[in-house]
């Protein structure tokens, strides 16, 4: 399979003010992370808040600047290296949808101009008809009718305003779209509705995408492989099926069974007990495994070395000693 | 007798755009001992409601019909009345235990605030109380952390705080409004453990609003699905679940990815939640319900009165023998 994306050794850290005594105070939101993205697939990043993933998504957009490590575009552009006259061409190629619908569109604008406003940015001498056009395109794509074109985003419900920001992702036809959280703020109702509509998308414009979630079941509803992430680390990358059915490393096993089933006989046979505690601070991560601390089968050598991602026999990739 | 009754309850909000009615005509009982779910999407009136039962509606509210929580009629009263009740018998949670606690005070002087105003404590016997309770809500080294403010703890710890300040005068009912929402899923877990246990423990009874059909699977023992302002079934979680008779709490079902079996897309609801300032005549589901007909367009709707708490409010008219569905098949449109 081609590689869109190829990220090594990814660093995003985060310098704080000094502390009192005038230490340097270091947030390693991500740490040493390397993975591909393949051409055409949708891969999930999961994991609690504070794990790493937004900055992670944040930064191959160029939202965050990248402490250190490559993250190589089609085989050629260095995203780690661009400066902001090659991000602005690259941001044709790579689009971001956002959590919150609402706050991410311009309640000065009317759903027409929101949606045109890639094009006459990228191309500013289209034609108006041509415009029209591409931005009605995109309204049928998203499910959006003709006459609500010149509306405004507060006339929308949360699900519409999430359609108008997908159809803004897509007007420039890019090649990767960044979803972070993007349905996390609907209700149940429209959740089912924007899933369904990302994924006919995804088939039908061969989209790559990136789909961060915290949400466990929606991930596996609409990716087809998966990044567990703890603490700015990969802790497992497989397929969709290795980490749902026969996940290898004790976190994804944690996260898996805290998510709660919509089926009460399910819940009463289940007797695992929850994970304790809490994601140790990003300014302090523990010395050696990183999730060390709340595993339940660490040991004095998972909390004196940190576990390097290697193969499974199934070609899931996991850091962890025991597995 | 039910400890908490709720008859006929109408919570509207005066606005400029217009009256805007939050909950319809909602009739509910809460058992002893039981742990009552409340479920539906946002504007289905589900936190309204309980906020009228804490009499903590906003100002604009106009509130009718009758709580009465312990034989005690609470639509009315004034704050002195409920103020001997809240935060005594009956307590809530919120969704976001940041905004909820006082950040300029200490988690101390809130939690023995409590104990010296409702149950006339010394402040030492208060401060010893406190910890025992932060303590049974699973705070590490409670003694110390009790001297600390909010902002020092983190999202799960602090819902702990929350949990345990609102368990101190052991209330016979505790409401916990969207508890974990804000919360990771492994934290979900530990909050949710802690409901349970307490419930056991206290034999209190719980209102656990949320829209989480997992959190409801895991911690309720009875149902009410609520839209657009109305309850629109009710019953036991196995009634809800694996027999549900309105189309709305199929179709809710339905919309819920899982992750025990895998469907190629999901089954969704058509359309929107109607405006609450222009609610249409007849059913508030008509608009998005795929077994509409005529009379669901006009008039009232029927309720349906399984027996044994089971009933809802849908035209369909449905048989029930000895809890066996009959005639209905969860067919919901696929769009």
């Amino acid at each position: 399979m081609e590689k869109l994306l190829e990220i090594k050794d990814l660093k995003v850290y985060f310098e704080l003010k000094r502390s009192l005594l005038g230490k340097k105070r270091i947030v390693y939101a991500v740490d040493n992370v390397s993975f591909d993205v393949y051409k055409g697939e949708t891969l999930g990043i999961v994991g609690e808040s504070g794990c790493g993933k937004s900055t992670l998504a944040r930064s191959l957009v160029g939202l965050n600047d990248i402490t250190d490590g490559n993250v190589v575009f089609l085989g050629k552009d260095n995203l780690a290296k661009a400066d902001s006259k090659r991000w602005h061409a690259l941001r044709q190629e790579i689009q971001f949808i956002f959590q919150d619908p609402v706050a991410s569109l311009n309640p000065r604008m009317t759903v027409a101009e929101i949606i045109a406003e890639p094009l006459n940015v990228y191309y500013p001498k289209m034609k108006d008809e041509e415009v029209l056009a591409k931005v009605l395109d995109m309204m049928h794509l998203v499910g959006l009718s003709d006459n609500q074109i010149n509306r405004y985003p507060q006339e929308f419900s949360g699900g519409q305003c999430q359609r108008i920001g997908i159809a803004r992702a897509l007007v420039l036809n890019p090649k990767l779209i960044i979803c972070d959280e993007s349905v996390s703020a609907l209700d149940v109702s429209i959740k089912a509705q924007i899933i369904n509509l990302l994924k006919d998308l995804q088939k039908k414009l061969s989209l790559t995408v990136i789909f961060i979630s915290h949400d466990l079941s929606v991930v596996k509803h609409i990716c087809d492989r998966v990044l567990v992430m703890y603490l700015g680390n990969i802790m497992e990358l497989a397929t969709k099926e290795v980490i749902y059915k026969n996940h290898h490393h004790p976190y994804t096993q944690a996260l898996l069974a805290a998510v709660p089933s919509a089926n009460p006989k399910v819940e009463k046979h289940k007797h695992v007990k929850p994970l304790e505690g809490e994601l140790p601070s990003p300014l302090h991560p523990p010395q050696g495994c990183v999730f060390s601390t709340r595993c339940p089968l660490a040991d004095d050598g998972c909390k004196s070395a940190r576990p390097e991602l290697r193969y499974m026999d199934d070609g899931a990739l996991v850091a962890c000693f025991k597995a | 007798m039910p400890i908490l009754e709720v008859k006929n309850l109408n919570v509207s909000f005066k606005t400029i755009d217009g009256v805007v009615q939050a909950v319809n005509n909602v009739s509910f009982n809460v058992e002893h001992g039981e742990v009552l779910g409340i479920v539906g999407e946002s504007g289905s009136g589900k936190s309204q409601s309980v906020l009228a039962i804490m009499g903590l509606l906003a100002s604009n509210a106009t509130v009718t019909g009758s709580i009465k929580f312990l034989g005690q009629e609470l639509v009315g009263v004034n704050t002195k009345a409920l103020n001997k009740v809240r935060g005594n018998k009956l307590s809530i949670i919120f969704q976001d235990p940041m905004t909820s606690l006082n950040p300029y005070l200490t988690i101390k002087s809130q939690m023995t605030e409590v104990l010296m105003l409702h149950k006339g404590m010394s402040k030492h016997d208060a401060v010893i109380e406190s910890i025992r309770m932060l303590d049974f809500v699973g705070i590490p080294e409670a003694k110390e952390r009790i001297g600390l403010y909010p902002h020092e703890f983190s999202g799960g710890m602090r819902q702990r705080v929350m949990i345990a300040m609102a368990l101190l005068c052991r209330p016979e009912l505790l409401i916990a409004d969207e508890p974990t929402t804000a919360l990771d899923v492994t934290v979900q877990a530990q909050i949710l453990k802690i409901l349970r246990d307490l419930q056991t423990e206290f034999k209190m009874s719980i209102i656990l609003i949320t829209h989480d059909m997992g959190v409801v699977a895991n911690a309720c023992d009875r149902v009410n699905v609520m839209y657009a302002g109305q309850l629109m079934e009710s019953g036991s979680l196995d009634n809800i679940f694996y027999e549900p008779q309105h189309p709305y709490t199929q179709a809710l079902l339905a919309s819920i990815p899982s992750l025990e079996h895998e469907v190629e897309r999901l089954a969704t609801i058509p359309g929107e939640p109607p405006n609450l300032l222009a609610l249409p005549d007849g059913c508030v589901f008509q608009g998005r319900c795929h077994k509409v007909h005529q009379e669901c367009k006009g008039g009232d709707v029927v309720v349906q009165d399984f027996g044994a708490g089971r009933f809802m409010k849908c035209n369909l008219m449905q048989n029930l023998t000895n809890g066996i569905n009959q005639g209905i098949t969860s067919n919901v449109v696929v769009n």
